[in-house]
């Protein structure tokens, strides 16, 4: 009898506290925390130095970590390997302390290739690093990256790096799909760029997770990514937001209504769903 | 000894409800529910204002359960499909309606582009956004397509490019200079009511447009961009630049930016740079007053596999 009542008050007690903390400060408690990684690179040995990558990055984190959301990790500039997006080879993208294919959501922000046209279907969609291991730093995700297989858990990949989601060759990114979601990115060429910016990747940020307190809305990653990813570019570059799925409907689905936090299975890699708005 | 149990066990309980009570209650005031009790005056008259400025000046149909709450220099409100918030220290307003991506119910706004122009200047002008700074106005058409997969072959099928959303964008510029942190952005669901709207549109200090003035007659003269090695100079203009819409910090500054372009011409995203009349770098404007605290590593360990 007077081990139910202790049990029946700590239970109480404990509910109670959780109700207190949960409650006054929201961004700590969220039943569907996810795990993030990001990934900014500014310091590319004088080679095109980019400026505000490593801000951005630390502005779209915030936002997660105002939500409760747990970074695995938030490597900068030199730290950042081309290994950590390539499936193949050691290290790889299962690196314990940084592989892409080790969190639930990859923010990368820093150079990739663009084409001279956009009519061109050459192998351009490349993720540039400059690290200080894990070469080489030019990374074909066509052909080398795969992510969600293998035990790896990455759902989302979201990519500010120019071209690296060129629209004329987008089918060739069906292999990425190991389990993975979504990818977003830009489309463009040399004359038609993305520019360094801190203000596209911290309005992503905020958009694909919202701030309740703030009654700030949080969007499907492809709706967010649709009217920030023409944040700071150049005419006729084209924000990409590409989905796989089980079926046509179920790619579509994705495509335009999975939240980073909605806690869907991992797709199969037959059907793919995309859609584009490009700046004129 | 069992009646000294039996006491313990309820005054845990009594505590742990008081706590409940105390804590649940105090936060459906301030995290604010549609319970007004425990509000000021001026709490009050915060969310009779937001909930003007929703249902009145931008018409949202605000029907069934309605939360509203204020938190650092955001108010806003939600219901079971909106969501509307604006910051208020600045001219900025976001809503969304859950309906604008569930396009395979709702459907997408078919309209001509003329149609959501007409609409977007009609919802900045409610806004008390000033028509004589907008720099461009246009419709930005969303496409979408399908491809299938033959997991043997490796051959892809793919369907048609169906139109998508529509948005209209609108883009400022305060007397022949452009403010290049400002935007609005408008989707309209198939009815024609608001979709999604973004209007970052804050009132600009005087002397930031006159330094931007400035900064604009300095580089028509000859004004030189510093040099940045493994880039040429692209361009370079005078503007402003301020904090954005999801920030709690509102800085605005006169800038010169400079967009490079890498030398390799493999290498995608063009540096950009802003600098003062000096040719010294400017600090950025800030997005949050306070971040959150993280600990960040800087040595990444060597790589195990």
């Amino acid at each position: 009898m007077k081990r139910t009542y202790i049990w029946a008050g700590l239970l109480l007690f404990v509910a109670a506290l959780a109700c207190l903390v949960g409650l006054r400060a929201p961004q700590t408690v969220r039943a569907n925390s996810i795990v993030f990684s990001t990934g900014a690179i500014n310091n590319y040995g004088g080679n095109g130095d980019l400026t505000h990558d490593i801000a951005e990055a630390n502005d779209f984190r915030a936002w997660y970590l105002l939500n409760g959301h747990t970074p695995f990790s938030t490597w900068t500039d030199g730290n950042v390997w081309g290994s950590d997006f390539r499936d193949n080879g050691s290290p790889n993208d299962m690196e314990p302390s940084g592989g892409s294919d080790r969190a639930q959501v990859y923010y990368y922000t820093g150079h990739g290739t663009c084409p001279s046209s956009q009519t061109t279907t050459s192998p351009v969609d490349f993720l540039v690093t400059h690290g200080n291991f894990g070469q080489p730093d030019f990374t074909h995700i066509v052909t080398n990256s795969v992510w969600g297989n293998n035990g790896g858990r990455l759902q989302f990949m979201l990519i500010d790096a120019s071209c690296p989601t060129e629209l004329p060759e987008i089918t060739q990114l069906f292999p990425i799909y190991g389990g993975l979601h979504m990818v977003t990115g830009n489309s463009g060429d040399t004359n038609h760029d993305t520019l360094d910016s801190e203000a596209r990747g911290n309005e992503f940020g905020l958009q694909t997770v919202g701030l309740p307190f703030f009654f700030f809305p949080q969007l499907p990653v492809g709706d967010a990514w649709m009217n920030t990813g023409i944040i700071d570019v150049q005419s006729q570059v084209c924000a990409v937001a590409a989905a796989a799925g089980d079926t046509r409907d179920d790619a579509i689905n994705r495509r335009e209504n999975e939240f980073v936090t909605s806690g869907w299975g991992n797709p199969s890699n037959n059907w793919m769903a995309w859609k584009w708005v490009c700046l004129n | 000894m069992n009646t000294n149990w039996e006491k313990t066990g309820s005054l845990l309980c009594v505590v742990a409800l008081a706590i409940a009570a105390a804590s649940c209650n105090k936060t459906s005031s301030s995290a604010g529910t549609d319970d007004k009790s425990g509000l000021t005056q001026e709490e009050t008259a915060l969310r009779e204002k937001t909930r003007q400025v929703a249902a009145e000046t931008l018409g949202l149909a605000l029907t069934g359960k309605t939360e509203a709450g204020h938190s650092a220099n955001f108010s806003g409100l939600r219901t079971e499909n909106l969501t509307f918030t604006q910051r208020l220290d600045s001219r900025t307003y976001i809503t969304y309606d859950k309906r604008f991506s569930q396009i395979t119910k709702t459907g997408t706004y078919k309209e001509p582009d003329e149609a959501l122009l007409k609409r977007s200047a009609d919802l900045l002008e409610r806004l008390k956004i000033p028509r004589g700074e907008v720099e461009t106005e246009k419709v930005l058409q969303e496409k979408m397509r399908v491809g299938e997969r033959d997991l043997k072959s490796g051959k892809v099928r793919l369907e048609a490019v169906e139109d998508g959303k529509k948005y209209a964008l609108t883009t400022r510029q305060i007397a022949g200079v452009q403010v290049f942190s400002s935007r609005a952005i408008i989707g309209l669901l198939p009815g024609g009511e608001i979709g999604f709207l973004e209007v970052h549109w804050p009132e600009i200090p005087a002397k930031v447009t006159e330094e931007s003035q400035r900064y604009r007659q300095i580089v028509e003269k000859k004004w030189r961009a510093p040099e940045r090695k493994g880039a040429r100079v692209e361009s370079v203009t005078a503007g402003i630049l301020h904090s954005p819409a999801a920030a709690t910090a509102m800085d605005s500054y006169a800038v010169i930016r400079v967009i490079y372009a890498p030398l390799d011409k493999r290498v995608g995203k063009k540096p950009v740079e802003y600098f003062d009349a000096e040719g010294k770098s400017i600090t950025m404007p800030r997005t949050l007053l306070e971040p959150p605290r993280e600990e960040l590593r800087t040595e990444r360990p060597a790589a195990t596999k």
